[in-house]
């Protein structure tokens, strides 16, 4: 009896051991289709992107990664017009049935193109999420305030002027101040969509060097137009085309393994796009 | 080189040309800015030309003597202070209130159309109209009589589309990518509206309001049928008695009653005017406060 069940608690270390070992599977899209009106804007994609991985996505305007961001935030919801078919789940819960839509948002940080400063302090930027949230101890908040902004690497720049507005910050700041402010809502996917477009290149190396460091707690999706940037960064990418997922790949095949489609390798190296 | 790099910045005919077309449109501006002032300020001048000299503290503090031809303005100062106060706390929630569910909530379909086109609409109905739509709809109907409350609920009615589109500009005026990223970190609308929408916005709706207290002050025709009186020596006690307004006091005592004072009624439109001016300065003091309190 004693020695059975000691043998049953080896068995289940080591299924844990296995399942640690396999990364686990953050998001999870099946045939997922996006439509505006008549116009399609992804057309039957499905992919996984796993936990604590960057998954780039790349590919030229109106390719639809845009609308496949939205179609995994739900913010389809707030989107006149757009249809979204086929199965998104995320960690392991299918999202396209969910009631508590806030819920899942709130697990998902968003950065986008243009930095958007909300106009308010720089401070209630970063604490409006938590507040959101329902804290309100003025000291819980100094903490995340001072913690996301150390890790968006803004904290040096702003500690003295936290009670300045944050949509007067230079472009570069404020998308940082966007990502401290995506941070702060402790999120379990982080998904940039073009983050660099508004900002100096020395700016993005620093982001880009945020992002590495953040890959331990975070699943990130980048998408970028950038196919450079998808190569520093992501582990795995995938290439959409015409509403199309062209291929998904380890990112370094992509530009030097074997590609299943022509059109990736072209992309990748510049002579379309 | 030198020549050249001279000749590069030698104006040409056409700069000069493009520069008496620009100075020729900046004096025309400036003209038409010009005129906007000098009606005020004739309006102004004669008024306090002709009617400074009745205003006293016991022209604001007494009630009309002698069939209005003597005493002062009290009954009618008073009867339009509550006019104006409740009018607003009818037509200010429910035009903000209407005005964020269709910016904020609803969406862009028929309905929404219909409403919208019946809010240009009720704007552009002429106020006896909307005076004989009160008497029959809060005077008779409703059985309020003739009382402050159904001349307020009138000029709430006429003045709402005022504060509804006011208010709905104002929070177009807020850009959506704010919104969005409200949005994308879980907030609800109302959330977004709370936090951002509506400390964004708040200045520009109260600068409807402001349009508001001066349109509603100043109406005569809403108020005759339905609340106003010609004279009464009482002061309104509630919103269900009748009263004075200093609108139509001043229209009585300027057409109705022989061998008053000339200047009786430039002094009544002169505290009307100072009091709507009053009401205003209030709310841009309390605009100005809002601004100061954002370090904007």
């Amino acid at each position: 009896m004693v020695s059975q069940s000691a043998l049953g608690r080896v068995a289940v270390a080591a299924q844990e051991d296995a399942a640690a070992a396999a990364p686990r599977t953050k998001l999870a899209v099946k045939n997922l289709t996006i439509s505006y009106g008549k116009a399609l804007a992804l057309k039957d994609v499905s992919l996984e992107i796993r936990e604590h991985e960057i998954f780039g996505i790349i590919g030229p305007a109106n390719a639809g990664k845009t609308s496949f961001l939205k179609a995994v935030n739900r913010m389809d919801m707030f989107t006149t017009g757009m249809r979204v078919a086929g199965e998104i789940h995320f960690n392991g819960l299918d999202t396209r049935h969910l009631k508590n839509v806030y819920a899942l948002r709130s697990r998902i940080g968003v950065v986008f193109p243009l930095p958007v400063g909300l106009p308010m302090t720089v401070y209630d930027n970063v604490a409006l999420s938590p507040r959101l949230r329902g804290i309100k101890e003025k000291a819980e908040l100094d903490v995340i305030v001072q913690r996301c902004l150390t890790r968006a690497a803004l904290w040096d720049e702003v500690k003295d002027r936290l009670n300045a507005l944050g949509s007067l910050l230079s472009g570069g700041q404020q998308q940082r101040l966007t990502i401290a402010r995506a941070l702060s809502q402790e999120p379990d996917l982080l998904m940039l969509d073009e983050f660099s477009i508004a900002v100096d290149p020395v700016t993005t190396m620093r982001i880009e060097d945020v992002l590495k460091e953040l890959r331990k707690e975070v699943t990130i999706i980048l998408v970028t137009n950038l196919v450079q940037q998808a190569r520093r960064l992501a582990d795995r990418t995938a290439f959409f085309l015409n509403s199309e997922c062209v291929e998904i790949g380890v990112t370094e095949d992509l530009f030097t393994g074997p590609v299943k489609d022509r059109r990736t390798r072209d992309y990748v190296e510049g002579r379309f796009g | 080189m030198t020549t050249a790099n001279a000749a590069m910045f030698q104006a040409s005919s056409l700069n000069h040309r493009n520069a008496r077309v620009q100075s020729l449109y900046r004096i025309l501006f400036g003209v038409m800015t010009l005129m906007l002032i000098a009606p005020v300020m004739m309006i102004l001048g004669t008024l306090i030309y002709k009617g400074g000299g009745v205003i006293s503290w016991e022209f604001l503090f007494t009630a009309p003597t002698d069939g209005m031809r003597t005493g002062g303005v009290l009954p009618a100062l008073l009867g339009t202070v509550w006019l104006v106060t409740v009018a607003l706390l009818l037509s200010v929630p429910i035009g903000v209130f209407a005005a964020i569910y269709l910016s904020e909530y609803a969406g862009d379909n028929w309905f929404t159309r219909i409403i919208n086109l019946a809010i240009i609409n009720l704007a552009g109905v002429p106020s006896i109209v909307h005076a004989l739509f009160g008497l029959g709809a809060f005077v008779i109907f409703f059985k309020f009589g003739t009382s402050i409350l159904a001349a307020s609920l009138t000029l709430a009615v006429m003045t709402m589309p005022v504060v509804i589109v006011a208010t709905r500009e104002s929070l177009q005026s807020v850009p959506p990518a704010f919104r969005e990223a409200c949005w994308n970190m879980g907030a609800t609308r109302w959330q977004t509206i709370r936090k951002v929408v509506l400390p964004n916005s708040i200045t520009g709706i109260l600068t409807g309001v402001i349009l508001e207290v001066s349109r509603t002050a100043g109406e005569t025709a809403p108020i005759m049928f339905t609340g106003a009186v010609f004279f009464t020596p009482f002061l309104p006690q509630s919103v269900f008695d009748q009263t004075m307004a200093l609108s139509l006091h001043l229209f009585v005592a300027a057409t109705q009653v022989p061998g008053i004072a000339e200047e009786v009624p430039f002094g009544i439109a002169l505290v009307l005017i100072g009091l709507v001016l009053l009401m205003n300065s209030a709310s841009i003091a309390f605009r100005m406060w809002l601004r100061g309190k954002k370090k904007w």
